[in-house]
């Protein structure tokens, strides 16, 4: 027989469960869950804060878009250099393309025979030359054919081809007077780079009389690629009277060549072989291509 | 005490066990599903009947309101004097010192201040055999009621006065006619003035069929009522105490002409317990009455604060209610806390979101940075190496721009007699030229190879140099040119062959130093 049970003990443990279950649970989701999340996101806000100020002189002054400009600005002034850089490394060297002997140009001393044999190769053909053009040239070339024993033989021998080629422009340009031809020293003009990369340079003192439209062919070809020269000085002057275009021209131009791989503007440094010239050789009727 | 959304009222009589359901939505509260079964005499085989009765109905787990029966509970209200606190507790303890006179072992006693305003109160109390009660309770238990209150017969028999009759300023009287006894109330104001108990019921004034037919039992029960409410008139004497009707509540119908016999004898016009528009579900009151009044009492509708049900049971029955509710507060409140967790999990992961993001923007922005220096220093270091090769092709393109310029700038009466760079102007045809370097290992600055300095000679015919002027004006005007003005006297070289040769013509020398645009 069921009796109506008066104990209500189990009812009140009940609940107190449920509270005290309750309890634990939020206090438990409060200290382990939200109060760590909530001191992150804290954290989080104040790194916000310290990197909006950061932020705050990009956003207010640059843009991302002018910097992206200012970064296709440079990248086009990059490419404009490599490009001018590839113009003028193929206008500038006098001798590019002409074939040679990289071998000729050893320190030893047999480079000498080769100096010889080339001078009088190049008397023979501008001696010629001149000539059949009625071209009146300076005896031997403005160097003459001997060689000291303190004289470097490749320096000698790019002296000569500079000269060679510059007489060779000079008559084709109908000047018809080469007074006086003189190599000078050689120069260097260094291309930020290591010293191996640079721009050697032999100048040629040259004297010569004719008329404007001459002198201005002259210049003209100097300017263009496979005949360059690089006009250093100049002095032009009327000798004579008002009716006479007679013209005395005395200049200094430089015959150039880059020693070191100077294809990419960036000069690429790594295991280059310091003998190793942009071109492959000169010889005395072999300047041409 | 609280009240359930969902409760019955079981009236469990000698014969019948009726059953009312109320259910309360906010303010209102429906009464419905009026059913009543006729019990069998064995304790045992009626509270089965009971519990499967109400399973039939779908009634057996409601919580449940039961009925303390006369013969075992005694009620009594008596009159306080107003205003006198003290007068009601030496009242309470003399009316409980007298209960316990009256009966023998524990008695369960409840008690009730009733407050009229101006008048007298009422303190109802409430006596009954602690073993009757834990009886009745038992009884309940076995047919696995869920029993949350057990009210006296009175209390339900009010409740279902105030709620079910239309409010009246003159009291009414009820009188509930049951097998074996007689309750009656009066009740004013939804209070309770009166209340007494018979031994004359419907076993005495029914035949079998339940139709009031023995008119001496009859006429007895009537004695007994008028002498109930002639004590009651002596005790309650002011006009506005004087009930104006009588309602007469019994499981069988209360004939016309009882109603009229009663209303001769007692002076008070009487009727059956009339169908209520509040209750529209309830088609029969005046036989559910009791039940009405319990359902109504757990659905809150309780006018009179009186419980037989022991206080530890009263909160055992609250708490079993309850516990869903804890259950359900405790979910909510977890929830919560969870809905703050996730809130909080939504802004931490915007927070890193938006660190992460300017973050990457800072990244981005030094970046850009670094690599534009870096071009920048690339892009110095490329001008400087394609300087000596740009000067190299400018020199010759310079002294071009400056032949063309002079040939269109000059004066057709004038004449150029000599163009050369400053550092050759003074040069003299065939003098040694080491055209050395300065430094001794060959290297050259480009500035040193530049030709941006250039000299122009002539002679013009006009001593005031108008013509020379003019020239220069246009050799400004020049993209090509930076500056030009008249070489300074002391700076025009000396060359007696140059003067020689043009002292013919009687002109005059000029001499012209050109600054170029350098590249």
């Amino acid at each position: 027989m069921n009796t109506f049970d008066t104990d209500n003990h189990i009812e009140r443990r009940n609940i107190a469960i449920i509270l005290i279950s309750t309890g634990v649970i939020c206090i438990l989701l409060f200290a382990a869950v939200l109060l760590p999340m909530r001191a992150r996101k804290n954290s989080y806000l104040n790194e916000i804060v310290r990197l909006d100020a950061e932020l705050e002189p990009y956003l207010s002054q640059v843009s991302e878009e002018s910097l992206q400009l200012q970064l296709d600005r440079e990248a086009a002034r990059f490419r404009y250099y490599a490009d001018k850089w590839k113009e003028l490394t193929a206008l500038v060297s006098t001798f590019r393309g002409v074939k040679a002997t990289t071998d000729l140009f050893s320190p030893s001393k047999e480079g000498r025979i080769d100096f010889k044999i080339a001078f009088f190769e190049a008397r023979e053909r501008l001696t010629k030359k001149a000539e059949e053009n009625k071209v009146s040239l300076p005896a031997d070339l403005g160097i003459g054919e001997t060689i000291a024993a303190t004289e470097n033989a490749e320096i000698q021998l790019w002296r000569l081809a500079a000269v060679s080629r510059l007489l060779d422009a000079v008559i084709e340009s109908g000047i018809k007077n080469v007074i006086e031809i003189r190599p000078l020293e050689p120069r260097i003009y260094p291309l930020n780079a290591p010293e191996y990369s640079a721009m050697h340079e032999y100048p040629m003192l040259i004297r010569f009389r004719c008329r404007y439209p001459q002198v201005m062919n002259l210049i003209r070809r100097s300017q263009q690629p496979g005949s360059f020269f690089a006009l250093r000085h100049i002095h032009g002057e009327r000798k004579e009277s008002l009716t006479s275009d007679a013209l005395e021209i005395e200049a200094v131009y430089g015959a150039a060549i880059f020693k070191g791989p100077v294809d990419d503007i960036l000069l690429d440094q790594t295991g280059r072989d310091e003998n190793r010239y942009l071109f492959e050789g000169v010889n005395g009727t072999g300047m041409n291509e | 005490m609280s009240f359930f959304r969902d409760v019955i009222g079981l009236d469990i009589g000698s014969r019948y066990a009726k059953v009312v359901r109320a259910v309360r939505r906010g303010p209102f509260t429906v009464l419905s599903g009026a059913e009543e079964i006729a019990l069998p005499e064995a304790e045992e085989d009626r509270n089965r009947l009971v519990r499967v009765f109400l399973e039939e109905k779908g009634l057996a787990d409601l919580p449940c309101v039961i009925a303390m029966r006369g013969e075992d509970m005694l009620m009594r209200v008596v009159n306080t004097v107003p205003g006198d606190a003290g007068s009601e507790r030496a009242i309470v303890e003399e009316q409980h010192e007298h209960f316990e006179d009256l009966t023998t072992g524990n008695v369960v006693s409840e008690y009730c201040v009733q407050k009229n305003p101006g008048e007298k109160n009422q303190i109802v109390f409430a006596v009954a055999r602690e073993d009757a009660v834990r009886r009745t309770l038992d009884s309940a238990a076995e047919a696995g009621l869920g029993t949350v209150n057990l009210l006296p017969v009175p209390v339900a028999l009010l409740n279902a006065v105030s709620w079910l009759l239309p409010s009246s300023a003159s009291p009414l009287l009820c009188i509930d006619i049951g097998h074996a006894a007689t309750e009656l109330i009066i009740v004013r104001q939804r209070k309770l003035l009166f209340q007494r108990r018979f031994m004359i019921g419907a076993s005495d004034l029914q035949d079998t069929e339940g139709v009031f037919s023995d008119t001496r039992k009859f006429d007895q029960w009537l004695e007994e009522l008028a002498a109930c409410i002639s004590f009651y008139r002596s005790e309650f004497s002011a006009e506005k105490f004087t009930v104006s009707k009588a309602f007469v509540s019994s499981r069988s119908e209360f004939p016309q002409e009882c109603a009229e016999a009663v209303s001769r004898r007692v002076g008070i016009q009487c009727a059956a317990f009339p169908l209520s528009v509040r209750a529209p579900l309830l088609t029969n009151p005046g036989r559910y009455t009791v039940a009405a009044g319990l359902a109504l009492a757990g659905a809150g509708q309780n006018m009179l604060k009186i419980s037989l049900l022991p206080a530890v049971l009263r909160e055992k029955m609250v708490l079993q209610h309850q516990i869903r509710y804890w259950a359900a507060s405790a979910l909510l409140l977890i929830s919560s806390v969870l809905v703050l967790v996730l809130g909080m999990a939504s802004q931490l992961d915007n927070a890193e979101n938006a660190f992460g993001r300017r973050s990457e923007m800072l990244e981005r922005f030094r970046g850009m940075e670094r690599k534009l220096e870096q071009l920048k220093d690339e892009n110095t270091v490329l001008r400087t190496r394609l300087m000596p090769l740009t000067v190299a092709a400018w020199n010759a393109e310079a002294v071009i721009a400056l032949l063309d310029a002079v040939t269109v700038a000059k004066d057709a009466n004038d004449w150029i007699v000599l163009i050369a760079d400053a550092a050759f102007y003074d040069h003299r045809p065939g003098a040694a030229q080491n055209n050395a370097p300065a430094s001794g290992d060959g290297a050259v600055t480009v500035r040193d190879a530049l030709l941006d300095e250039l000299v122009i000679e002539g002679y013009t015919a006009n001593p005031d140099l108008s013509s020379v002027q003019a020239m220069i004006e246009k050799l400004r005007e020049d993209p090509y040119i930076l500056s030009v003005d008249l070489l300074a006297d002391d700076q025009v070289r000396a060359d007696a062959g140059r003067d020689k040769s043009w002292a013919f013509a009687g002109c005059h020398l000029f001499a012209i130093e050109v600054r170029m645009v350098a590249p």
